[in-house]
């Protein structure tokens, strides 16, 4: 049991490590330009010279995975903070103030969290236009009542506790009774919560760019990637495989590395 | 106070903040309604005409009341692409959005519950961890990936199906089955892994009760006791999941459709982000979540009711 | 003299644990006669739930027997095959246990719990069995029988459920019926009553029952013969009386002195102090020595074995014998 716990957070930090490695090399060495087009070049298969193959345009592959990893690691780490952000100021608010002001704020993320997840970043991308900034906006936005939800049980759970008391008695302001006495101890769960919600924005992310409505080119994008290979299924099955698996791989590792940081955490057990 | 009482009057508030969201974000759409609607060459007294009609003069607050009330009566507006009603429009796609939505469930429970079972008898063993792997593997691959696979599969290479090609149920059940029948099983390997994993921990936390060893003590094989007595207080609060997973899966739908190109809600609200229908946007969202709300009222009803120590009236 | 219907023989068991295999039951031995109640007495940690678990075939995952035999009615019942195991369990064998809160499913019926075992192991008919169940109810003193059978768990009290728990021990007329602290979690007028419940079950019935509690006053009201466990050893067993009367080592006297009687009001109860060893603890002589007033050198130096000081009255202590003659 022990080997298994640890087994997710070993694999789940291996696959991260190896992805968030890709993505810097990409930032200095790819092996061509990722949107340079080779009309002769065509739908090649994987090669020596192409290790993953061509695409539609001639472009290689491999250099577009690379590149799009800088997109989805844009991407995921800039909606995982709004997130975060929004979600320990909404959860503080809500959780250490109580009473009407906690009914009002749960009232309204149970509201949001009645919109499936895509159908409200799509609301957003309606209201405010196609764009790489509203896909990060709305996939953010749309992850605050995950992380204000957690943040709220952890004030709640601590603003009774013996050491707040006495930091009040010392007359510590509620700011800093929130954010330098709570918040450090609620952080170990968001810290789980955005590893996990780092993982559900590489997937919206690739959604939303599937249907054309997140990330724009020429930025490289593992969902649009997906779409384009959608058009030539047959005549290169290959192409659908390397987006699709790096995606998969992406959400895997940081699904993993949440459990693993989360069993780690787990001294109860 | 009695509880469907008081549920109830959540389920309405939660509805109201819903309709709030929906309307104050579709206020902030940069531009003029009656612009889209009647172009911009339009005249001066058109578009005054059209704001009236609208009811675009008034203040916020009382626009909302305005379109809540025509809400309530079943009026969503007219859609500026198809100069239909939404509602029209909505109950022409929802059959294929409806069926998608039914049958991943329906499929993710058949399989989910049987394989969190065997997951719960052979703990610890081979299959337990090959169940884990796979749930793992099912939550993280994208249900529109696992969908384009499928088409390539079944429906290109075997020629199972003919991908692009809905046939609607009153014209063949056969055919309706067949043409949605890959696109849910997309959908629903993800909610399978969700199922999964939480049965797997809800049977195992209810495997140490003592209950469990009264069962044993009559006599019965673990595979007795899992059934006749651990699987029904495994799957009460298994419930309130299957209950989050509707929203995954309507919201797992509009990207779905698109992949298997279905005439359903999904395919016709992406349709009209991109040709910024406002009125048809707003009345799908406003129609999705107010199904998913109705949807959770019902289960999280029908999850005390099957807990006899909860008493609902 | 009775027919031996449980022998226990040299039983030692052992939990695995990430700290390795620790030893919590060493070698007890002891045998339970056709139509007696035998107590089991001991702190808790001693040992008593392990040992009937055992008896049942019902150890924790963790845990192992690792030697020794249980012989019921002369055969072998650890070697048994599970399934084989399972046709003794409920229908042979049956336990109590001692939170009636939590021992019932809280999501059937009473009634449905009840029949079930019935149904199992004699296959007859649900008409049949909801006879003989509600008749078995009224047998254990529950009044309203039809109507407790159509209740859930959750509406009925601590004494109705722990009524309803013996009802379905008994419900198929076991030769033996294993009580694990059944009065623990009940209040003391409640605790009386399933007592002569017990009694009158053993009597009437024929049941042979272990009785199993910490507290050797319930065992002295209820049982027939008597055996002290500590730390997962059997360290004195004889008649009641003889353990009332002449108990002769110092955990059993310990036990006695705890027990607040009318001849004792006014003065302040003893306890015995300190605790019993975790099963981390390994003493090299003997293992109550450390909370023994009266140890002395050899103690704390060698094992003490299990003596008879008289007929049918064994004792584990270097200072039983001049103690038992005095």
């Amino acid at each position: 049991m022990k080997l298994k716990k640890n087994l997710a957070l070993y694999i789940g930090v291996g696959i991260v490590a190896i992805l968030l490695f890709l993505m810097i090399i990409s930032l200095f060495y790819t092996p061509y330009d990722a949107n340079k087009m080779v009309i002769a070049e065509r739908f090649q298969a994987p090669s020596i010279k192409h290790w993953l193959g061509t695409d539609n345009f001639g472009r290689d592959i491999l250099s577009r995975i690379m590149e799009g990893s800088q997109t989805a690691f844009y991407v995921g780490t800039v909606s995982v903070l709004i997130a975060l952000i929004g979600g320990i100021i909404i959860g503080a608010l809500a959780g250490y103030m109580g009473g009407w002001v906690d009914e009002v704020v749960m009232r309204i993320i149970d509201a949001l969290m009645a919109f499936p997840s895509i159908l409200l970043a799509l609301v957003f991308i309606a209201v405010f236009g196609v764009s790489t900034q509203n896909t990060m906006l709305a996939i953010g936005i749309r992850s605050i009542p995950t992380f204000a939800r957690i943040a709220r049980s952890g004030f709640i759970q601590y603003k009774e506790f013996e050491f707040v008391k006495a930091a009040k008695a010392i007359g510590a302001g509620p700011f800093r009774i929130m954010f330098i006495h709570i918040l450090p101890n609620v952080m170990s769960s968001l810290i789980i919560a955005a590893s996990m919600g780092f993982a559900t924005a590489v997937l919206a992310e690739a959604g939303l760019s599937y249907l054309g409505l997140g990330v724009q080119p020429p930025h490289p994008s593992w969902g649009r990637m997906l779409n384009e290979a959608q058009g030539y299924l047959m005549k290169a099955p290959w192409y659908t495989f390397a987006p699709g698996t790096v995606i998969t791989m992406s959400v895997l590792g940081f699904n993993l590395l949440g459990d693993g940081i989360r069993d780690m955490c787990d001294t109860r057990k | 106070m009695n509880y469907l009482l008081r549920r109830g009057c959540t389920l309405i508030i939660t509805l109201l903040f819903v309709s709030m969201i929906t309307f104050v974000l579709f206020q902030l759409i940069p531009g003029d309604p009656a612009l889209a609607i009647l172009g911009l060459d339009a005249e001066e007294g058109q578009i005054q005409e059209l704001h009236a009609q609208l009811g675009l003069e008034l203040p916020m607050h009382m626009r909302y009341i305005h379109w809540m009330s025509n809400v309530l009566k079943g009026d969503f507006g007219a859609s500026i692409r198809f100069s239909r009603p939404v509602v029209d429009l909505i109950y022409s796609r929802l059959p294929v959005t409806l069926s998608l939505a039914i049958m991943s469930i329906g499929i993710a429970i058949i399989v989910a519950i049987p394989l969190g079972i065997l997951a719960v008898r052979s703990h610890n063993k081979g299959s337990d961890y090959l169940i884990s792997i796979i749930t793992q593997l099912g939550m993280a691959i994208p249900s529109f990936w696992l969908g384009i696979i499928f088409i390539l599969i079944f429906g290109l290479k075997l020629g199972w199906f003919i991908p692009g090609r809905y046939i609607p149920w009153n014209e063949s059940m056969i055919g309706a089955f067949k043409s949605l029948l890959f696109p849910s099983l997309a959908m629903s390997i993800p909610v399978i892994a969700v199922i999964i994993r939480y049965l797997r921990t809800s049977l195992l936390e209810q495997m140490k009760l003592d209950y469990v060893r009264t069962a044993y003590s009559k006599g019965f094989s673990k595979k007795l006791v899992v059934y006749r007595h651990v699987l029904k207080n495994a799957l009460i609060p298994v419930i309130t999941v299957i209950g989050m997973m509707v929203a995954s899966v309507l919201g797992g739908s509009l990207v779905i459709e698109q992949v298997f190109a279905l005439p359903g809600l999904g395919r016709l609200l992406v349709a009209s982000i991109k040709y910024r229908d406002i009125f048809l946007i707003q009345g799908i969202v406003m129609y999705i979540a107010s199904v998913v709300i109705g949807i959770n009222f019902i289960i999280d009803i029908l999850y005390k009711s099957l807990d006899p120590r909860i008493q609902i009236k | 003299m009775n027919n031996i219907l449980l022998k226990v023989e040299d039983l030692h068991i052992a939990f695995h644990t990430s700290k390795g295999s620790l030893p919590a039951i060493k070698g007890v031995s002891f045998e339970v006669e056709e139509g007696e109640i035998l107590g089991i007495v001991g702190e808790s940690g001693c040992g008593k739930s392990i040992t009937s678990l055992a008896l049942m075939g019902l150890l924790p995952q963790n845990s192992e027997i690792v030697s020794g035999n249980i012989y019921f009615e002369n055969k072998n019942i650890n070697s048994l095959k599970e399934e084989d195991m399972q046709k003794l369990r409920g229908n042979e064998i049956s336990m109590i246990f001692q939170e009636p809160m939590n021992s019932l499913n809280p999501v059937y019926k009473i009634g449905h719990q009840m029949i079930e075992g019935l149904i199992l192991h004699f296959g007859i008919s649900k008409k049949e069995a909801k006879e003989r169940t509600i008749n078995m109810m009224k047998e254990v003193g529950l009044a309203r029988a039809t109507e407790i059978f159509n209740s859930y768990p959750h509406e009925l009290s601590g004494g109705m459920r722990q009524r309803i728990m013996i009802a379905m021990a008994l419900i198929c007329k076991p030769k033996l019926l294993i009580a694990d602290e059944p009065t623990t979690a009940l209040d003391v007028t409640i605790q009386a009553q399933i007592l002569e419940l017990m009694k009158k079950i053993n009597r009437e019935m024929k049941t042979t029952i272990i009785f199993i509690s910490h507290d050797i006053g319930v065992i002295a009201q209820t049982c027939d013969r008597v055996v002290v466990m500590y730390a997962g050893q059997v360290v004195e067993q004889a008649k009641v009386d003889e353990i009332i009367k002449r108990g002769a080592h110092p955990y059993t006297r310990g036990l006695m002195e705890a027990i607040p009687t009318h001849q004792k009001r006014g003065t302040p109860l003893k306890a015995i102090k300190g605790r019993v060893p975790s099963l981390l603890e390994r003493a090299k002589g003997c293992s109550f020595a450390s909370r023994c007033e009266k140890a002395v050198k050899q103690c704390t130096e060698k094992k003490p074995l299990l003596n008879s000081i008289k007929d049918k009255h064994q004792v584990r202590c270097f200072l039983a014998q001049e103690e038992g003659e005095a």
